[in-house]
């Protein structure tokens, strides 16, 4: 076994990173693909509320409105927080303090880097009404937050109006309350059903929480949130609010909406020329004012032409593209043309889009530009010109400033890259579990975007002739995204399996906008990464080709279910995340369409310190994964 | 079967009059030690003086990274030309930093080739390096050099993991007659002004003894009588040496100079 760590030690300077121009055919299209997904039917929902508190002499009380629902959770969290006591009080003067015929109290770790742990009171059939929690604490604690879950399933939605959110550009938010078989719905439309069925938001307050800790008070109208950022960068509106649902119960609600603030984006003129490259494709040069703010972009568009069945879309043309001299490009593979038994005639991009690179963020749109006549490439498609359909033929790069670049650390092998994930603290997959040539990829407490990470990836992976990615949580995406995008040893690998990912958030995690609220478990030490939220998955799966899930098996795991109670991964998360999930990643979010779905297993949880192993110790899977990787 | 069909196609393609000389030597090439593959061809001398008017290399190598690679063809004289170098590195944009990953090399070295093989590079074609393909250096280098002697192909595989042999190396080699010994054909030196062809026989004056008109082999006072013999002919002469159309006292100084035995 050859095992190689990351060893980054290299300088920084502007590397020429090859990128692929990308082709979709139609197909993909027509599976709602390569499509900029609508934000009303993402962004964030919450079952649970959560409480800030201040302890009087290390107690305190607080009211919690409490609905039907099968089990109520309370947890207290904060500085000292294991050292806390619980105490519940029902409306009907029931007290709860411990384990009882209806009551556990559970621990487990709130989150690395946090010391002690969480203590969780879960009460099964809880009363519906206003509930008394009694928490006492160490008296030098000042403060903390109840998370309250209480079985209902009515949720509290929050979403982007249009998900291009701009500095100095009015960010609309919509609210609404959505039961649980309707929060994949539009926003609007949910909670017209919800409110037809007599939900209402009975009150409500929203923040805007930056990074730095920073925070502006937003308004709520009307169950809308709008406001003007004058600062880019991420930050998360936390909405809390008092819910009722049909029945007039009530409950509480607080949902987190991460958004990323773009710095002023390069904006399309609708002027298009074109530029035949070779005996094949057309380079579509798009005009832009450029803000000079970005030196590349991801672009995208349909590609319809007149043809057989009138004029249809017979292609997506796509992918990263520098910004140079007022231009971003696209290319278009005429052999899709042909292929759809076209002339040529009547060509039009149409959807056409910029987005950032790192956050996916929508920067401008236009529904159509024409490009009139193409002379159309014919004949024979070989492999090989399949593929250039597919990812270009290798000639475009772009400059990536800062990155690093190491010294060669070995002598070009063909491996398999096992990269652990967000944040990691270089505790991930087991190098024991894997034979033959294997590389370690290790840069341990990082927040990369999805992109970043994919070109620390290639970075290093340069020391490497060939490579599969075996990705645990975000270095599944990063794998996902490296393959996408790039040209690297990937592309040479040679194998069945060129991406392998296990509890990688492909659709994004809620935990995201959550814990990033929080400043807890998910990334307390590393900041939030807005690639994970269901919003910006959303928009980062609309550039994810078929050809590349279809080279893509995801695994997802859950806990342990075991039939006398509710059980969980984490004692946090599992007031967040629906099961099934692995305490960090829900199940469905794990997999996506059009890669390999590997299914869910059961009792293993998403890293250490959670209820189950961590789901990278699974012997059985690194096994298969150790055979079937390419290299 | 395949590869002996894609060097017959090969072969087939070489032009009327080119001879084949293919080589011989070990077929494992060392992976990554440092130690080249030595293969050699001998090519015969031919019986009269002979120039290489084109040189093409016809290389039949199985290796599952060719970006591995170093090729070098040496003539008998010295003379060398970098066929092959690693190609697509130092920086192969999307090939990556290895260089071409692709399969295997059947392809014929050739100046004229479609394309340049360190440019070529497919992920999908194998061989990844095949038909007619351009060498690093161009293959001019050894023209109007006599080809008799043994050449020598070295291959290098720079980088170990990847492992791959030589099949066959065969080298396709035009040739022209150099009668005067001045490294241009015979038939350039004609074109070229450098040399007479009196009779028009493609055969540069200097390389024929003009002058010995019966043909003895040497010139004597056989071959001055039939100039005085035919002084003042006009008109199929043998005695007019320069071809000037007239038997005069030019072709009688002609034979005086040349006088003796012809070399």
């Amino acid at each position: 076994m050859f095992i190689a760590s990351c060893i980054l030690a290299g300088t920084l300077a502007a590397v020429p990173v090859p990128v692929k121009q990308l082709g979709c055919p139609p197909s993909d299209l027509a599976r709602g693909w390569m499509q900029e997904p609508t934000p009303a039917k993402h962004g964030a929902r919450s079952s649970h509320g959560v409480l800030p508190f201040t302890f009087e002499d290390g107690s305190c009380m607080i009211q919690v409105e409490v609905s039907t629902g099968s089990q109520l959770r309370l947890l207290p969290v904060g500085i000292g927080s294991e050292n806390w006591t619980i105490h519940a009080i029902e409306p009907t003067g029931q007290v709860h303090a411990g384990d009882g015929p209806r009551s556990r109290l559970v621990r487990g770790l709130l989150a690395k880097g946090v010391d002690g742990s969480g203590i969780r009171l879960d009460i099964l059939d809880p009363a519906p009404g206003t509930w008394r929690v009694v928490i006492e604490g160490d008296r030098g604690t000042e403060s903390g937050q109840l998370w309250v879950s209480d079985g209902n399933p009515l949720h509290l939605r929050a979403w982007l109006e249009d998900a291009s959110t701009i500095i100095g550009q009015p960010v609309g938010i919509g609210l609404g309350l959505a039961d649980i078989e309707h929060v994949s719905m539009h926003g609007d439309l949910a909670a017209a059903r919800a409110q037809a069925g007599g939900a209402s938001i009975l009150q409500g307050t929203a923040r805007l929480l930056w990074q730095d800790g920073s925070e502006d008070a937003l308004s709520i109208e009307g169950n809308r949130i709008q406001f003007t950022p004058a600062r880019t960068g991420i930050g998360t509106v936390i909405i809390d609010a008092l819910a009722a649902d049909g029945e007039g119960q009530r409950m509480h609600r607080t949902t987190s909406l991460m958004v990323s603030i773009e710095k002023a984006p390069p904006l399309l003129t609708g002027s298009v020329t074109l530029d035949v490259l070779d005996a094949h494709r057309v380079a579509c040069r798009l005009e832009v004012i450029d803000s000079g703010e970005r030196d590349r972009v991801l672009a995208g568009a349909e590609v319809w032409a007149a043809g057989p069945g009138g004029v249809l879309p017979r292609c997506w043309i796509g992918g990263i593209t520098p910004v140079e001299d007022g231009v971003v490009e696209l290319v278009l593979d005429t052999r899709w043309l042909a292929e759809a038994g076209c002339d040529g005639h009547g060509v039009e991009l149409r959807l056409v889009r910029l987005a950032d690179v790192d956050s996916f963020v929508p920067l401008d749109r236009m529904d159509v530009m024409g490009l009139g006549s193409i002379e159309v490439s014919r004949g024979d498609i070989s492999p090989a010109g399949r593929r250039a359909m597919q990812m270009g033929a290798g000639d475009r790069v772009i400059e990536v400033p800062g990155l690093q670049l190491p010294e060669r650390a070995n002598i070009g092998s063909h491996a398999l890259m096992l990269s652990h994930g967000y944040c990691s603290d270089g505790d991930s997959w087991p190098p024991s579990h894997f034979t033959g040539e294997v590389a370690v990829y290790n840069n341990t407490e990082q927040n990369f975007t999805h992109d970043e990470f994919a070109l620390d990836i290639w970075s290093w992976g340069n020391n490497f002739k060939s490579y599969s990615v075996v990705g645990h949580s975000q270095g599944g995406n990063a794998g996902l995204h490296l393959y996408s995008l790039y040209w690297s040893g990937m592309d040479w690998s040679t194998g069945n399996r060129r991406v392998q990912v296990l509890g990688t958030p492909l659709q994004g995690t809620i935990l995201a906008g959550d814990i990033a609220a929080l400043g807890e478990i998910f990334g307390i030490q590393c900041g939030a990464n807005y690639d994970m939220t269901y919003d910006g998955a959303a928009q980062w799966i609309s550039w994810l080709p078929g050809w590349a899930r279809a080279e893509t098996w995801a695994w997802s795991t859950t806990f342990t279910d075991v039939w006398w109670w509710y059980d969980f991964c984490h004692v946090l998360s599992d007031l967040v995340l629906w099961d099934p999930e692995d305490g960090v990643v829900e199940a469905w979010a794990a997999h996506l369409d059009g890669t390999n779905d590997m299914g869910t297993k059961e009792g293993w949880c998403h890293i250490e310190d959670m209820v189950d192993p961590p789901q990278v110790y699974d012997t059985a899977r690194n096994n298969e994964i150790n055979s079937e990787g390419a290299r | 079967m395949m590869r002996t069909s894609s060097i017959a196609i090969l072969f087939m393609a070489t032009q009327a009059g080119a001879e084949m000389h293919c080589g011989s030597g070990p077929a494992a090439i060392p992976d990554g030690t440092g130690s080249v593959a030595n293969w050699m061809i001998d090519v015969p001398e031919p019986a009269e003086s002979q120039v290489i008017t084109s040189a093409r290399l016809m290389v039949d190598i199985t290796h599952p990274w060719v970006g591995d690679l170093s090729m070098v063809l040496t003539a008998p004289g010295g003379i060398s030309a970098m066929l092959l170098d690693r190609p697509g590195m130092p920086n192969g944009g999307w090939i990556g930093a290895w260089g071409c990953g692709g399969d295997n090399i059947v392809c014929m070295f050739d100046d004229a080739g479609s394309a340049a093989a360190e440019d070529t590079c497919s992920l999908d074609e194998v061989p990844v390096l095949g038909g007619n393909l351009q060498p690093k250096d161009e293959l001019t280098v050894f023209n109007g050099f006599g080809p008799g002697g043994s050449w020598q192909v070295m291959v290098l595989d720079h980088s170990p993991i990847d492992a791959g042999s030589i099949q066959q190396l065969c080298l396709v080699l035009e040739t022209a007659p150099d009668c005067n010994g001045n490294g241009v054909p015979d038939g350039d030196d004609i074109d070229g002004g450098s040399s007479e062809d009196a009779d028009g026989d493609g055969i540069p004056d200097e390389c024929q003894c003009m002058a010995d008109i019966d043909g003895n082999g040497s010139v004597d006072v056989s071959d001055l009588l039939s100039v005085i013999a035919d002084w003042g002919c006009t008109s199929g002469c043998a005695g007019d040496l320069d071809g000037s159309g007239e038997v005069d006292v030019t072709d009688l100084l002609a034979v005086i100079s040349s006088w003796g035995e012809c070399n």
